[in-house]
């Protein structure tokens, strides 16, 4: 029986924050991030420059977070956050925001409505992501076709608040993601526990299915959802029949302590706001034993 | 703040409730920890503000007014006994903010649930306030306390913190001096305004703290996390006061009980009651040592705190 | 001196006014007397006499009318019928209103639902939903509407709430699990009363209604207001979950006398029929 009470605590100056890169620069919505000579428009989202005065002459691309000046073609930036520039595309990023989904992403999301030959999936964006009939793994072979009583039966799959990972396919025009589940290691996750951060804390890379040596699987969703797991050892041809099971493998109280420890680890990492990676998360992890006080 | 839980997490949560390894590590009777800080809202009589974990954040404020004695009751003894008592109301409202399911009517249901099991514990010689201390003029005038608590995040276990905040709000609350003076027209009376005078609510160490139960499968925890609230099948309140009396017990959730279940539940509650009162009277206690100590003005942190 | 008109007396005194006890204090009417008899005649662990009465109200799905002697009132039951609201749910919705009548109180009630009626169907919802099988009519609604006639005792008219809603439930022929008996109870100076009136419930230090299901053996609610010792508490639950047991019995009476004679006016009208026919 455990009760703490603690007294508030002042906020302290974080003296100790390096500025990663020179031209690292801070914009609020309204100011300018750089200015231009000549311009020309190309496609829907991408204005170059000639002549920078900030940056090195480069011709820059102008992304998310930024809008321009028609008359003079002055960048400015829309929101409130960190100037980003790689190679040519420049963007403001910001601390806080809702995800925005791009084709190729792996997300978790959770399901919030069945509808016809459909399922919306809540994935922290402004709309909820459409996960279709189609495309998801049928059971009892890849190429199945589906047929009336998949419809029908829909629910027997994915039910409203099942977890699932998933790859972003494709967007629709209103912002509407559109996700699907067809390779065997994306689906219906299961033994463990779900964790929320804000989406630009988890960054893109090369995988995100993560195995920790504490025996625990974390998936880390670009949307800001990960799922901490006990360890399955992937399988090529997973049995049909339990894909979509919702039923839990017994876990040992170990392994169910460290999910909770990577849990806590996760939390506490987004709190302070540092990128969540399988790097950061073990370093957590092993600094968390060094303070443990409760057993 | 999840509405919607899949079966797997279901099973996962009500597994570890059962293995005593709660989803954040937790064991099934240890509260996530609280910040307590009193004497936020200068306009008020009394104030507090707790904040849970990283998510629940209560804020309640007293304020202390004149008011008309209530005299209503069949018996005669009863109206006497009434008219030499002040009053206390109370409200809890859960702000828009706190989640965007409050918004507009949708948090009344939820407000007026909240408000009546505040009231229940705190109207009454249970709720612990010296009642005839608060009359002034017997019959005629008394103070009547307002008790106004307003959520401002959720993370689970709502109740149990406002309790804990009423009574850190009340152990702050001063009551004007009152100097009734005898005039042909019968007795007047009059208060200070100076706020030296003012004397500390008494009976305040006597108000009851609320410990809410969950039923998790077979066994029960303390202090659920929304997650959590998603997967119980009944809920238990119990109020019990620093000498271990029960001063309420409020079964919620669509589930049923079992009685020798329900028996280890509220004597579960009332041990666990009576250390959070006696931790929180410590910690309040350090908070006014702390205070002293400071020479000068007292600057609050109140919403500047890190934590 | 004028002796057309009869003079009153010269000097005049306050009136005497008759009283029980020589001293000052306020006159009482005992609670109860030295033997623990209250004033209607009971012991402290009588619940007061009920009457019970199934399918009274033609228009509703099932209904019940309960009399606890001094609380009086009707329940209806609506259902099970279609949700309008879209949103998918495995499971049926149970919505209760409970409303006492404006006359049915000392100060007369206001005819919208005040926060005490609004707290009160929240708790009839709880006592009930655990005894229901909602999971077996997704997508459907069952309304349960309770009005208050007369108020004798708070507790009493909760008490009395969740017995009707179950029998007039069981009436309309909803599935349950068992059906749900409910009691009130008082804590006076340290005893405890079953089934207070509102006089004595005004004397009370604390009050408890509880309601269970007494073949599974299973608490479906509880609430209990007032300053009590844990084992107090314990032994008012027991005593209550007693009574409830004779109110349980008292339900299937009825509800079995109800279904016999809907059946033998079945049989008889098809006595009726063969012999036209």
């Amino acid at each position: 029986m455990n009760v703490e009470f603690l007294l508030p605590e002042a906020r302290q100056n974080d003296d100790d924050v390096e500025m990663i890169d020179v031209s690292d620069k801070f914009v609020t919505p309204g100011e300018t991030i750089s200015v231009d000579a000549q311009y020309m428009r190309f496609g829907i989202n991408d204005i170059t420059i000639s002549l920078c005065k900030d940056f090195k002459h480069y011709s820059l691309s102008r992304s998310h977070g930024t809008f321009s000046d028609e008359k003079d073609g002055i960048i400015k930036s829309s929101l409130a956050g960190r100037v980003e520039i790689v190679n040519k595309l420049i963007s403001v990023r910001t601390v806080h925001s809702r995800y925005n989904a791009e084709i190729g992403d792996l997300i978790v999301g959770r399901i919030t409505e069945v509808a016809q030959k459909r399922w919306k999936v809540d994935i922290n964006s402004r709309q909820d992501a459409v996960l279709l009939l189609s495309s998801i793994n049928l059971p009892g072979g890849v190429m199945r076709r589906k047929t009336e009583e998949d419809e029908l039966q829909m629910r027997k799959f994915f039910s409203d608040g099942d977890i699932l990972a998933a790859e972003v396919s494709g967007t629709f025009q209103d912002g509407a993601a559109s996700i699907q589940t067809r390779s065997h290691k994306y689906g219906k996750l299961r033994n463990g526990s779900f964790v929320s951060v804000p989406p630009s804390l988890v960054q893109r890379c090369k995988t995100h299915f993560h195995v920790l040596s504490c025996g625990v699987d974390v998936v880390l969703g670009l949307n800001g959802y990960i799922w901490v797991c006990k360890h399955t050892p992937s399988l090529q041809d997973v049995d049909s029949e339990t894909i979509y099971s919702h039923k839990n493998e017994p876990i040992s109280d170990a392994t169910r302590e460290s999910i909770a420890r990577v849990c806590n680890c996760i939390t506490s990492l987004a709190r302070k706001f540092k990128i969540i990676n399988d790097s950061s998360i073990t370093l957590a992890y092993e600094e968390s034993f060094e303070t443990q006080h409760i057993d | 703040m999840p509405v919607l839980i899949s079966p797997a997490e279901r099973e996962y949560i009500i597994n570890g409730v059962d293995h005593n390894i709660r989803a954040d590590g937790r064991g099934r009777l240890d509260y996530r920890q609280i910040v307590v800080e009193t004497g936020l809202i200068s306009q008020a009589s009394g104030s507090a503000r707790c904040r849970l974990g990283e998510g629940t954040d209560v804020l309640v404020g007293v304020k202390v007014e004149v008011g008309q004695v209530d005299m209503e009751g069949d018996d005669e003894v009863i109206r006497e006994r009434k008219s030499k008592r002040g009053r206390v109301i109370c409200n809890v409202e859960c702000s828009p903010i706190a989640s965007q399911q409050f918004a507009g009517r949708g948090a009344d249901d939820f407000n007026n649930e909240l408000t009546q099991t505040l009231d229940r514990v705190l109207n009454g010689p249970q709720g612990g306030l010296n009642l005839e201390k608060l009359c002034i003029i017997p019959g005629a005038q008394c103070w009547v306390v307002n008790i106004d608590a307003l959520i401002l995040d959720y993370a689970g276990n709502l109740l149990d913190m406002v309790f804990i905040t009423t009574r850190a709000a009340l152990h702050n609350t001063k009551v004007p001096k009152t100097i009734i003076t005898e005039t042909e027209d019968g007795l007047e009376f009059d208060f200070s305004d100076d706020m030296e005078d003012a004397e500390r609510i008494e009976g305040w160490e006597n108000v009851p703290t609320a410990v809410t139960l969950s039923k998790i499968g077979s066994r029960h925890v303390v202090d659920a996390t929304p997650l959590e609230e998603l997967t119980i099948d009944a809920r238990l309140l119990v109020t019990v006061n620093k000498d271990g009396k029960i001063c309420g017990v409020q079964k919620g959730g669509s589930g049923s009980i079992e009685p020798s279940l329900l028996n280890e539940m509220i004597q579960t509650g009332g041990t666990i009651g009576q250390h959070v009162i006696q931790k929180l009277d410590e910690q309040l206690e350090r908070e006014e040592k702390e205070a002293s100590k400071k020479t000068g003005s007292v600057g609050k942190l109140g919403f500047f705190a890190a934590i | 001196m004028d002796r057309r008109r009869i003079p009153g007396p010269e000097a005049s005194v306050k009136p005497i006014i008759e009283r029980a006890d020589d001293d000052d204090t306020l006159h009482v009417v005992p609670l109860k007397t030295i033997d623990d008899i209250r004033q209607d005649g009971r012991s402290l662990d009588k619940i007061r006499k009920a009457w019970l009465a199934p399918g009274i109200i033609t228009q509703a799905n099932g209904s019940a009318y309960i009399e606890f002697q001094g609380t009086k009132l009707a329940c209806a039951v609506y259902g099970p019928r279609a949700t309008k609201i879209s949103a998918f749910s495995g499971k049926g919705s149970l919505n209760c209103e409970i409303k006492f009548a404006p006359f049915s109180c000392q100060k007369r009630r206001s005819p919208q639902r005040d926060p005490q009626e609004k707290e009160l169907s929240q708790l009839l919802f709880e006592a009930l939903a655990p005894a229901v099988r909602l999971d077996l009519l997704p997508k459907s609604t069952i309304d349960v509407f309770v009005t208050i006639l007369q108020n004798d005792g708070n507790g009493s008219c909760l008490a009395a709430s969740i017995t009707a809603a179950s029998v007039a439930l069981a009436d309309a022929g909803i599935e349950m699990l068992d059906q749900v008996a409910a009691c009130s109870a008082c804590y006076i100076d340290d005893e405890i009363w079953i089934d207070c009136t509102l006089r004595e419930e005004e004397h009370a230090q604390g009050s408890l209604v509880l309601s269970c299901m007494p073949s599974l053996n299973e608490v479906t609610h509880m609430l209990q207001s007032g300053e009590v010792t844990v084992s107090g508490t314990i032994r008012a639950i027991e005593q209550c979950t007693e009574a409830c047991s004779k109110i349980y019995l008292i339900m299937g009476n009825c509800l079995s006398e109800s279904v016999r004679r809907k059946l033998e006016k079945d049989n008889a009208l098809d006595g009726l029929n063969k012999k036209e026919g």
